[in-house]
């Protein structure tokens, strides 16, 4: 708590707004390689920075904000499909067939890999696009994902193991 | 870096540079300050001026004396307390500080020696300074667990903040408290200025201990539990909504949800949230399961010690027909969970941390 009350320096008057900018468009493209809907990455992005900023992280460790948006996002990400994933279960116990789709209205441009990465599971998604895409080591994508550094190897590599399975046995 | 590799960071960029544009900044401007109002309100530390509820309604403050006549009995959101003359004891939606609504966490009174909606965030940069004092008030969901449960009365301690460099809160002590009373759940946080007399302080603490409280409304939403993972304090929240029971993990930072359990048939429904890094990751694993599981227990994948998880009975008004459970372990994922019935036989299994959110394609 104590934290909380350090005077800011880095946010004046305008500061809110100069932050969203300066950090918006990245969320939304780390949401939008993950989920691939840019609709819901807008809104994940968004949230997150509602939840990051609204509680003064900015503040508190101005540093290491991009570090916490990125982190949320990725909660977010993850809880949104959960979320899906439970839904969907209940739609198919109920024989309903209107199962909400878990693939982006762009997602569909033949890319074998680009749909192979759609296919994957949400975390190890998650693992891989914060690696190669936020370049993150494996550490970093440890704390992104609050999960311990061999999990995330691990999801890394699952998620590469079967990456590779399947575009090899596309081509 | 091999050809696969090369070809991912190709296809992930070319995905980023398709990526829509962000969402207009004002609304979310609008929800960003009205979260930050939340906070900094309850937490009485709010320091920023970029809520929104910063300098545009400042106005002059009326100078902080002690006040010469008796207490009045002032009752707002169903507190009632004694409040010294000169001092104000608002309601947060009627001085502007937040916007109507029932949804707790919730802000119910603010008590200051000047007007508080010209006070907050920040009153170091108003007549108060360094001789007046915030009392901040809020409704929290109902707690059956945890120090937020203790009965009322109780006595605020010291928090731990340091306002030194501060220019909203310069020097300032800090207290809080949490009760359960009345079926109702609080928080208080007090915030005094290093140059408040003793004579008023005493009055403080005095119209803090003569609160009382109206029973509160059957709340569809209880704290179930509260516990501490890799140094993150989380709360297990168990809520009534159209479709059943939800049970909700929060923590300062976000939360995790498990909802759509309206008719579930299977003994387990679980979730889990990891938190920290490295060798202190824990993962708190939580769920619902039906009357016939007494006992669940963890067990992480490298074999290192099975924990048990509590399993705690949702009242009937949220669900008649489920409990739920909450266990932490050491974070070697895939955690497998064991329940069991009254006579030890395992009812169900499930794993967490191996791929639990398979798409389908």
């Amino acid at each position: 708590m104590g934290a909380m009350v350090t005077e800011r320096t880095h946010a004046e008057p305008k500061g809110l707004e100069d932050l969203y900018l300066r950090h918006a468009s990245s969320a939304v493209r780390l949401a939008f390689v993950i989920t691939g809907d840019g609709d819901l990455a807008r809104d994940i992005a968004q949230d997150a920075f509602v939840r990051v900023a609204g509680r003064f992280r900015h503040l508190r460790f101005p540093d290491a904000f991009d570090a916490y948006v990125r982190r949320t996002v990725a909660n977010l990400c993850t809880s949104h499909f959960r979320r899906a994933r439970l839904e969907r279960e209940y739609l198919e116990r109920e024989g309903a067939r209107g199962e909400p789709s878990l693939e982006g209205p762009d997602a569909s441009d033949g890319d074998e890999l680009r749909q192979a990465l759609r296919r994957l599971p949400i975390r190890q998604r998650t693992a891989i696009v914060l690696r190669y895409y936020e370049d993150l080591s494996e550490e970093g994508v440890a704390d992104a994902m609050r999960c311990s550094v061999p999990a995330a190897r691990s999801l890394i590599s699952r998620g590469m193991h079967t990456l590779r399975m399947i575009v090899k046995g596309d081509t | 870096m091999n050809d696969l590799e090369t070809r991912l960071r190709e296809v992930l960029n070319e995905e980023g540079a398709r990526a829509p544009s962000p969402l207009d900044p004002r609304g979310v401007i609008k929800r960003t300050r009205r979260r930050q109002a939340i906070v900094a309100a309850s937490a009485v530390l709010a320091v920023v001026a970029a809520t929104g509820l910063a300098f545009a309604g400042l106005r002059a403050v009326v100078p902080p004396a002690t006040p010469a006549a008796p207490s009045k009995e002032r009752t707002v959101n169903g507190v009632t307390m004694k409040v010294p003359a000169g001092w104000h004891l608002v309601d947060p939606v009627e001085a502007g500080l937040q916007p109507a609504g029932d949804t707790l966490p919730r802000l119910i009174g603010v008590l200051s020696v000047a007007e508080p909606s010209s006070v907050l965030p920040c009153p170091g940069r108003t007549a108060i300074g360094r001789n007046g004092f915030v009392l901040t008030l809020s409704e929290e969901p109902l707690a059956i667990d945890g120090a937020a449960a203790r009965p009322w009365p109780v006595d605020l301690e010291s928090m731990q903040a340091n306002g030194s460099d501060s220019a909203c809160y310069p020097e300032w002590e800090f207290l809080h408290a949490g009760w359960t009373t009345s079926g109702r759940t609080f928080e208080a946080r007090v915030g005094i200025g290093p140059d408040v007399t003793e004579e008023d302080r005493v009055l403080l603490l005095d119209a803090f201990a003569s609160m009382e409280f109206r029973q509160g409304q059957e709340r569809a939403s209880i704290v179930l539990a509260t516990g501490t993972a890799a140094g993150e304090d989380w709360e297990l929240i168990a809520t009534r909504d159209a479709d059943g029971l939800v049970l909700g993990l929060e923590w300062p930072s976000g939360g995790s949800g498990l909802g759509g359990l309206h008719d579930r048939k299977q003994p387990l429904y679980l979730t889990s949230h990891v938190f920290g890094s490295g060798h202190d990751a824990r993962v708190v694993v939580f769920g619902a399961v039906d009357p016939s599981v007494v006992r669940v227990e963890l067990f992480p994948a490298l074999g290192g010690p099975a924990e048990s998880a509590e399993v705690i009975d949702v009242p009937d008004r949220i669900d008649p027909q489920l409990n739920a459970f909450v266990g932490v372990a050491v974070a070697d994922l895939p955690v497998r969970l064991e329940a069991y019935d009254a006579a030890g036989t395992t009812v169900a299994q499930e794993t967490v941390g191996e791929d639990p959110e398979v798409q389908s394609s």
